[in-house]
């Protein structure tokens, strides 16, 4: 028995997938020997054939059709070639199948699926690479290659919304950048986060499918040894959020018992990290999806998978939100006092380093029971407790600064 | 049960049952009637079908089990923008079998009808087709 034309110029012709079937397949996609792609219907049948109507489809157009971007009715409507073929094809085989070109101007709707009827299968519109290259490259160009794949749900094809996708990778930039800072801040000297942003800076190279996926590569080298601050810094990173996946996938564990790794980690970093990290789980978990990480590094030590799922990003933000309250941060800043009220208890200090960084906020009473210089103009060592406010609507962290200490900075002479 | 004399042999198959479902098949027009009812084979005794399941499975109702599914098919495939009937199997109606879409999961299933069985009997209320637009 035919369910497909034979010796037509359509072409010879197999079925790639069926979508819907009663009694035998009733709307499919085939494909010629010479690649060109049909999307085709069933009209009618009687005793000697049946009637189908198809249309040819690109490859994007395909995957339009097949992911629900272009519904079924406009699929065949609006054909690329502006027209459409009306296949009988008999049952018997000794007999030949009939094609007969259409105008889809002249299509009417009883020949067509009903406007609004789309199929919606998952469909790669991207290539998807193997992560096993990531190590190879990372050594050609000896540096971090990071593939950050995330899985949008509501998405068919390989395509992700800009808002919650900028988003992501801006928080990630930050939270590596926040690691580097917690790395290097002791041994980089002058402007440390402006050498240390540059440090840890990774660039948008490919994007391939399985998923979204872009590779991020580091904008700096590794050095003879296979090091970088951006390595150390992945790395970090890499074993925090294993360390959240600990944590969900433990049995007898409860929200409220905290998972020893992550919070070793969390508390190591720091505050200001803790608030970069819970930018980047909010933005996760806005995005409802699943992070794949794949990472190639130089480094013979380093690189591997590892899989922040949207469960254990809202377990990981529910533990850190806890953390932060329960520990402030505190900060040694070297700085210029530039205002102060003593009767309204406020100050705000310069950062001599980072001129962009200045801290407002509170006195502490202690300071100002104390018999402390407090000099405008003057150049201090100044200890900073610093607490994270979480808006309870919008989730925006906003740090508050408490002035605990004051230490004149002098300038030595002989 | 008894089978139908034209049935191929171990027709129906082994992996079928007997169980107590709703159902829905297509009619032709909306009315309930016997010639509705027919199989493939019965429809189109000439239409050769070389693999002996396809001989089997032609030799089935085909029914859905999923309302949506049947308003699915009257919407996107003209053939079968028909009425559809409900009806419900009991164990005494036949034996079934899932059989989805290929590439699809959706509630298609096969009916194999006993030879004492009337199938349009278990029928009753009609799903009629959405108006082309």
């Amino acid at each position: 028995m035919n369910l497909l034309p034979s010796f037509t110029h359509l072409g010879k012709l197999n079925i790639v997938e069926v979508y819907e079937a009663y009694d035998e397949p009733c709307l499919f996609a085939c494909q010629n020997a010479s690649g060109q792609i049909y999307i085709a219907v069933l009209i009618d049948e009687n005793e000697d054939f049946k009637k189908w109507l198809y249309t040819a489809l690109s490859k994007e157009r395909f995957e339009y059709v097949r992911s629900g971007g272009v519904d079924l009715h406009n699929g065949f409507k609006l054909a690329e070639d502006c027209v459409s073929y009306v296949v009988k094809v008999p049952f018997l085989e000794e007999e030949n199948s009939a094609v007969e070109v259409i105008r889809c101007e002249e299509l009417s709707e009883d020949m067509l699926p009903l406007p609004g009827e789309f199929i919606s299968l998952a469909t790669q519109t991207l290539p998807i690479l193997p992560s096993e290259e990531l190590e190879q490259r990372a050594l050609s160009l000896w540096r971090e290659i990071l593939r950050f794949k995330v899985k949008f749900p509501e998405y068919t094809r390989n395509e992700a919304p800009i808002k919650l996708w900028g988003n992501m990778l801006s928080s990630l930039q930050e939270v590596i950048e926040s690691i580097g800072f917690q790395i290097g801040r002791e041994t980089i000297k002058g402007s440390v986060r402006k050498i240390i942003a540059q440090q840890t800076e990774l660039l948008a190279t490919a994007t391939s499918g399985g998923s979204y996926s872009v590779d991020l590569v580091a904008a700096t080298n590794a050095n003879v040894l296979r090091d970088s601050l951006v390595g150390e810094s992945l790395y970090i990173f890499f074993d925090l959020v294993r360390a959240s996946n600990t944590r969900i996938n433990t049995e007898n564990q409860n929200t409220d018992s905290s998972n020893e790794d992550f919070t070793t980690i969390v508390n190591t970093l720091g505050r200001q990290f803790a608030s970069k990290y819970r930018v980047f789980l909010n933005s996760v978990a806005d995005a409802e999806s699943d992070i794949n990480l794949d990472w190639g590094s130089p480094h013979p030590e380093r690189g591997g998978s590892a899989t922040l799922t949207y469960i254990n990003a809202i377990n990981s933000l529910y533990l850190i939100n806890k953390m932060e309250i329960a520990a402030p941060e505190i900060r040694e800043v070297t700085g210029i006092l530039v205002g102060g009220n003593i009767e309204s208890k406020r100050f705000e200090i310069r950062d001599i380093y980072e001129e962009s960084n200045k801290y407002k906020g509170e006195i502490a009473d202690s300071l100002l029971a104390s018999d402390v210089d407090m000099t405008l103009e003057n150049i201090y060592k100044a200890t900073i407790e610093e607490t994270i406010e979480v808006n309870k609507v919008t989730r925006e962290p906003k740090p508050k600064y408490k002035l605990v200490n004051l230490e004149r900075l002098r300038l030595e002479t002989e | 049960m008894e089978w139908s004399k034209h049935f191929p042999k171990s027709c129906p198959p082994d992996d079928t049952e007997c169980k107590t479902i709703q159902v829905y098949r297509f009619l032709d027009d909306n009315q309930i009637k016997p010639e509705h009812f027919l199989t493939v084979r019965e429809r189109f005794p000439r239409r050769p079908f070389p693999e002996t399941e396809k001989e089997c499975r032609a030799c089935s109702l085909s029914v859905f089990t999923n309302r949506e599914d049947v308003i699915r098919l009257q919407r996107t495939v003209p053939r079968w923008r028909k009425p559809a009937a409900a009806g419900q199997l009991e164990e005494t109606s036949g034996k079934v079998k899932h059989t989805p879409s290929p590439d699809t999961n959706n509630s298609h299933h096969s009916w194999w009808v006993p030879i004492d069985v009337k199938p349009w009997a278990l029928f009753h209320e009609i799903i009629e087709p959405p108006k082309s637009a």
